[in-house]
């Protein structure tokens, strides 16, 4: 990963976890602020309801003592006393009374306890209320919550008792408001929030006794036993979350509240439920809202960092490129200065060092030069001293016949001008060498498709493999399928790859097999020269790309050396791999390089970079 | 009052109270006169008129005439025997509380008044009862000329009057009339369906609100004006009554204490020669209609 | 001291014998309004799938007639047929028809019509029409066939040709919204006389307290008065007027006595019902306990069924039954008086250790029913009760009382009903309705009356 990728990460991964942070502490500390807004609406709304069910209570009790304190009460208190109370006459007398005070239970008893009138229940006239003791006390207690036993079933209500005002009269008035779904529908509730009550019956929990004003199936229902069962048994309010479904905002907190009678017991269970739809709303705006933010912030992050990882990083990669660029043997490269920071001095002492490495090079070109040029006289020397000496001793030879003996002089004449005109050949031959060697062109890249540059080859020595007198030498052609070209100069490349068959079919004196072989390396060719010839040492090997160099008998030695330059030009590598007595094989690997094709000349001026 | 039997021994004895008819009616200190009321057959059947046939002051002989046929009686041996027989024909059905009129004739022995049905007698070759289709004016009064057409599907004249009352030739629908002579004009008085009565005298036509029953008719006495009206009465009650009344000028006066029926009357047509008026009442108790004869007697 | 329902009953008479002629004579004209709880879905009065009831025979009357008319002495009197003769044995019946008879819709009323439509409603008998009769013949002696002939069942119908049931009687239809108001017209060409009013407009499937209501607002003239609201219908200064007691108020139950066990619980049931406080408060004094099917002024023998409360006894039934399973007790939920009986019925139950749980299912175990008088006569009676109990027709050997009671205390004896209440019928009449009629057996008379002017 390259340093502005760290940089970059490294910047995009800081910002992200800050804003992480942040979201995630503004989102704790809304839920909370939301649970501590929401429980204090729920107490609320449990404090309105008692507000409202204590009113109710007192509206009851108010009517109840209107019912009392009535003209048709009255009449029927007064009968009573006189014992002219004519129980026909008063059947409907509670169901009318109570229509017209809008109650829903109301009953006529005497201080027996004994019914003469009831609306809840006309047919109950002449038989005991059996649900309520001491009437005279309860007439004093204000209202109560009360189960009334109906032929339909029971059901839940507030009640309250009232003596007739008249002395003596031993009539109680006993009226009632249902508490059911009607009257949960009469609470005052906010959106989202909802009443519920359910109706204790001692027979464990029984779906149907639940009552709210849109009913709940019986798997729903189920899902609020825990609660309910706690608060029966324990007697005091709580709550709990209810989780409806899997989706978290249909979870509702439900707050139980116990509806205790007149003896304590509980008959009842509110429920009241405040939806956290609107919390989980909050919350997952909240969390989008966090992960918009984040997801900007990153963004402007990775777009900061880039720019700020480009800035910072600039000035390296300049470094970095210009090292390169001296890598490659431009030792002009320079990289700008124009900060005073430690990359400016980074760069500084760069440039200082590519100076150096630059006179250090061309130092030690001169002196390779020199060395070269040594080279290169005493080889031409050892070169031309080689014919030069029998040239010598031919024309010695003359000298001496013409003198010696003129009369064999024609024939040694002969003979030393023919070794005279070999030995000029091998002199010609020399400086031919010396002087192609010297005048190696640089290479004109074009596409060239390696194959065909192979082939051409093995055609041109096709004839001399198969004629050789020693022994004919096989040709095997192993090329790689790529049809892909790689920018070379084509001539120069045929005259390299000649000069190795040249070597290779100088090996096999006796015949053998020659391989040319390419392969495709990634973003190289890769080709090989084979031979089943003589093989070189290990001396052999090392010292073989050296100018001058040769194993062979006779030779400038320059072939090789004159391939390596071929191939360096081309930027690419040369080596040899082989064994004594088992072939050598020659590897050359060259870059496809096709940028080169179409990238502007660099003419080897320094690469300016500019450092911060 | 009500008495009630339970079982062989057991009386129980009811007052119900029952509201007293408000009529306004003047009433002379001391009535003059007396409808004298005096039975003259019961039957089962509706009655709708009854007819007697002979002169004398008790009757002995009487045509008494019901939806379906006329029948005569005569009184032998302290019972009434019945002479005859003669159904009435008709095609369309009567209407309900039917009326009828016997009007006894010079020419022949009676004329049968019927809604929308004329009957004549024949006596050749016997007493016989020809029937027909007529809508032709009932003689409200033998005495004095008026006819009044009936409306042969109801129980009531439709007010239209044949010849007329002077120029009056109409009045509103009414159940019952009777004249009352004056020295240049005869003052009609009729009982209207709307319960009021009218008096036309023909000018003007007088609207008052007697309490009147729907039945009233004249009767002809030596008494008092020497015309009164007999009137039914008014309101709700267990039985009917009639009462006389003259007309000073023309409001009516009570002459006679009220004559008591056990049920309501049902037909009331003053005689042939008008000074008496046959009553029909229903007894409520038995369910059989009953005739009587009503003639003014003063008080002496 | 208080009057027993028969002497209101008497007293009630009276003061309508009195109304027979008011201060005039009866008016022609005006429209009589009037409501009922029935909302029948068809007029035909020979369908037997409609509930039978006193307010559907008198609103079947008003359109369709008989060949005779029964009245509540047992008294046979001509309607359509004017006279009537059987042959020796009282098989061979032959009804001669009153002339110049026309149905509704103008068709004449021919013996063939008349045999038709008996023939219809009386599969098993032989009709033919013979001259100007109609001849019945079956295959016993029946010497009630001219009482059967005076039930509205046996009305002499014709369909016309759109279809609609025709008749014979003194009102035709104008207009009917099934189950809702049904317009009468009088018929002006009726045997017997053109009815006093122009029409009837009956609102169908009412309350009677709405009834009641409709009449002191002046929009009605005649209301339906509950057995329970007759009393206070009276005090509160309403004209009421009540019939005889005709209609029984039973328990029925569903299936027939299985197990000794079955018959102690049932005749614990019956025993344990305390009927007198249910008449005095339930059905505020109106009606009449009764432990027999027939009314006591139908048979005369009434009263010797029992009808009071034993409870002892009761509960000592129901101790000597192991297992007592709940009973379902069924009533009409849109009747207000069931469903107090109902659950006073319970209560009683329940205190003698018999549970009863109360529900509106047609289905249930016993059934709070009510069932109308057929007829004054005690034989078709009796066999009409039996069949709405689901019991088979009782064989009646004879003709005299103790012939019928039999047959009753065979059927009281399947326990498979429980006589409550024998119950009248009772009407508040406006004060502008004149000869107000109602028959000991409910008949209404609504031909008769007429509208006077209001006081």
């Amino acid at each position: 990963m390259s340093f502005r990728r760290k940089l970059l990460v490294l910047f995009a991964l800081t910002v992200f976890v800050s804003v992480v942070t942040v979201a995630w502490i503004v989102s704790l500390v809304t839920r909370r602020a939301f649970e501590r807004a929401n429980e204090a609406q729920s107490a609320a709304l449990v404090g309105q309801f008692q507000r409202q069910f204590r009113q109710r209570a007192d509206d009851v009790a108010k009517r109840v003592e209107a019912i009392a304190a009535s003209e048709s009460t009255t009449r029927m208190a007064l009968d009573l006393t006189r014992k002219i109370s004519d129980a026909g006459s008063y059947l409907n007398e509670a169901g009318r009374i109570a229509e017209s005070h809008q109650l829903d239970f109301l009953e006529f008893v005497d201080d027996q306890g004994t019914i003469i009138s009831s609306a809840q229940s006309p047919a109950r006239f002449g038989y005991p209320d059996t649900s309520l003791r001491n009437l005279a006390q309860l007439s004093t207690k204000g209202a109560f919550l009360k189960q009334e036993d109906l032929t339909s079933g029971n059901s839940l209500g507030l009640f309250a008792v009232q003596a007739s005002p008249i002395p003596d009269a031993q009539l109680f008035v006993i009226g009632g408001l249902r508490l059911d779904k009607t009257s949960l529908g009469s609470l005052e509730l906010p959106a989202g929030m909802r009443a519920m009550l359910y109706q204790t019956t001692g027979a464990g929990f029984l779906p149907q006794m639940l009552m709210a004003a849109v009913p709940l199936n019986a798997a729903a229902a189920e899902k609020l036993v825990p609660l309910i069962q706690q608060v029966q048994q324990q007697g005091r309010e709580a709550s709990a979350i209810i989780h409806w479904s899997a989706n978290p905002a249909d979870d509702e907190t439900m707050d139980a509240v116990p509806l205790n009678g007149a003896d304590d017991k509980t008959l009842g269970v509110l429920l009241i439920g405040s939806s956290r739809r609107s919390y989980v709303e909050v919350r997952r705006h909240i969390q989008s809202a966090a992960l918009l933010v984040g997801g900007t912030g990153i963004l402007l992050a990775v777009l900061l960092s880039s720019w700020a990882a480009a800035r910072f990083t600039r000035p390296v990669e300049e470094l970095a490129a210009a090292a390169r660029e001296v890598a490659t043997g431009n030792l002009q490269t320079r990289v700008e200065v124009t900060s005073g920071d430690e990359i400016a001095d980074l760069a500084e002492t760069f440039n200082r060092m590519t100076q150096d490495l630059q006179e250090q090079k061309e130092r030690l070109i001169q002196s390779e030069r020199v060395a070269a040029w040594r080279e290169l006289a005493r080889r031409l020397a050892h070169e031309l001293k080689n014919p030069l000496f029998p040239l010598q001793l031919t024309v010695e030879n003359l000298v001496r016949a013409r003198e010696q003996s003129p009369e064999m002089f024609e024939e040694i004449f002969r003979e030393g001008s023919a070794t005279l005109l070999a030995e000029i050949g091998n002199l010609k031959q020399i400086i031919s060498r010396f002087s192609e060697f010297s005048k190696m062109p640089q290479p004109n890249l074009q596409p060239v498709a390696i194959n065909d540059v192979v082939q051409g080859v093995g055609k041109l020595f096709q004839a001399q493999l198969e004629s050789r007198d020693g022994g004919a030498i096989a040709c095997a052609m192993e090329l790689a399928a790529t049809r892909e070209p790689i920018a070379a100069d084509a001539d120069l490349l045929h005259r390299a790859l000649s000069n190795l068959v040249l070597n290779a079919m100088d090996a096999m004196p006796h015949g053998g097999t020659l391989t040319l072989r390419t392969r495709d390396h990634n973003d190289r060719v890769r080709i090989e020269i084979a031979d089943t010839g003589v093989g070189l040492t290990r001396e052999e090997c090392d010292r073989l790309f050296t100018p001058y160099y040769t194993s062979k008998q006779h030779g400038t030695g320059l072939g090789l050396a004159i391939v390596q330059s071929v191939i360096s030009d081309h930027g690419g590598t040369i080596s040899v791999q082989s064994q004594p007595e088992r072939g050598t094989t020659f590897i050359v690997e060259l870059p496809r390089s096709l940028h080169k094709l179409y990238a502007p000349v660099l003419d080897g001026s320094a690469v300016v970079a500019r450092g911060h | 009052m009500a008495e009630i039997r339970q079982g062989a021994n057991d009386f129980l004895v009811v007052m119900v109270s029952l509201p007293r008819s408000d009529a306004p009616v003047s009433v002379r200190e001391a009535p003059p006169l007396t409808i004298r009321k005096t039975p003259l057959w019961a039957q089962p059947q509706p009655i709708l008129d009854v007819a007697v046939m002979d002169d004398s002051a008790t009757p002995s002989h009487i045509a008494v005439l019901d939806p379906e046929r006329i029948a005569f009686y005569r009184m032998a041996e302290g019972r009434w025997q019945m002479e005859q027989s003669l159904p009435v024909t008709h095609s369309r059905p009567w209407p309900r509380d039917m009326r009828g009129k016997l009007i006894l004739r010079q020419d022949r022995l009676l004329d049968i008044y019927l809604p929308g049905v004329y009957c004549q007698s024949q006596s050749a070759p016997s007493l016989s009862v020809v029937c027909r289709g007529s809508d032709d004016p009932w003689p409200l009064s033998l005495q004095f000329p008026l006819g009044g057409f009936f409306t042969a599907t109801r129980n009531f004249f439709t007010g239209v009057l044949s010849p007329g009352v002077g120029k009056q030739s109409s009045t509103a629908k009414f159940y019952s009339a009777a004249p009352l002579p004056r020295p240049s004009y005869t003052l009609w008085v009729f009982a209207g369906v709307d319960g009021t009565v009218r008096l036309l005298d023909g000018i003007t036509e007088q609207v008052s609100r007697l309490n009147w029953g729907s039945d009233i008719a004249s009767v002809k006495s030596s008494c008092g004006s020497g015309w009164q009206v007999l009137a039914t009465r008014a309101g709700d009650n267990s039985g009917d009554s009639i009462r006389a009344f003259e007309f000073p000028d023309r409001e009516p006066i009570a002459v006679s204490p009220a004559v008591d029926f056990s049920g309501g009357v049902t037909a009331l047509w003053t005689e042939a020669k008008g000074g008496s008026a046959v009553a029909v009442a229903r007894n409520t108790e038995t369910g059989n209609y009953e005739a009587f004869r009503l003639a003014i007697a003063c008080n002496q | 001291m208080r009057l027993s329902a028969w002497q209101l009953l008497a007293i009630s008479s009276l003061l309508f014998a009195a109304m027979v002629h008011a201060e005039t004579r009866p008016q022609y004209g005006s429209t009589l309004r009037m409501a009922t709880r029935i909302a029948p879905q068809n007029l035909d009065p020979t369908d037997k799938s409609q509930p039978d009831s006193i307010a559907r025979r008198n609103l079947s009357r008003l359109m369709f007639e008989t060949l005779v008319t029964l009245d509540d002495r047992g008294r046979l009197s001509p309607a359509l047929a004017t006279s009537w003769q059987a042959a020796p044995g009282n098989q061979r019946w032959q009804f001669f028809l009153r002339r110049g008879v026309k149905f509704h819709d103008g068709s004449p009323l021919t013996p063939e019509a008349a045999a038709a439509a008996l023939r219809a409603a009386n599969p098993d008998w032989s009709v033919s029409a013979a001259g100007d009769s109609v001849v019945i013949e079956r295959d016993t002696r029946d010497p009630d066939l001219p009482a059967k002939l005076a039930l509205i069942r046996n009305s002499v119908t014709r369909r016309s040709e759109a279809g609609t049931v025709v008749g014979t009687g003194p009102f035709h239809v104008a207009s009917w919204l099934p189950g809702k108001k049904l317009f009468l017209v009088a018929h002006e060409n009726y045997w017997g006389g053109r009815a006093f009013v122009d029409a009837l407009e009956i609102d169908l499937g009412r309350a009677t307290r709405d009834q009641l209501i409709a009449l002191d607002l002046g929009k009605a003239d005649i209301a339906e008065v509950a057995v329970e609201q007759s009393r206070r219908a009276a005090t509160e200064g309403r004209r009421v007027a009540s019939s005889a007691p005709i209609e029984l108020l039973a328990l029925i139950f569903a299936r027939n006595n299985t197990t000794p066990d079955d018959a102690k619980l049932r005749e614990a049931l019956a025993l344990c019902i305390d009927r007198k406080s249910i008449r005095d408060v339930v059905l505020q004094g109106g009606g009449e306990a009764s432990g027999g099917i027939l009314p006591n002024w139908v048979s005369g023998y009434g009263f010797v069924f029992p009808a009071e409360q034993n409870m002892v006894r009761a509960q000592q039934l129901r101790s000597e039954v192991k297992y007592a399973p709940t009973w379902t007790l069924g009533y009409d939920v849109d009747d207000p008086l069931a469903r107090v009986l109902a659950e006073r019925i319970e209560l009683n139950a329940r205190d003698a250790g018999i549970r009863l749980q109360l529900n509106a299912n047609p289905t249930a175990d016993l059934r709070l029913t009510r069932i109308t008088l057929a007829s004054v006569n005690g034989q078709i009676a009796l066999a009409a009760a039996a069949s709405s109990i689901g019991i088979p027709l009782p064989k009646i050997s004879g003709e005299t009382a103790d012939d019928l009671y039999q047959a009753e205390n065979g059927i009281l004896r399947t326990q498979k009903v429980i006589p409550l209440f024998q119950l009248p019928t009772s009407y508040a009449v406006g004060a502008t309705v004149k000869d107000w009629a109602e028959s000991r057996d409910g008949t209404l008379h609504l031909d008769n009356i007429w509208l006077g002017s209001k006081p």
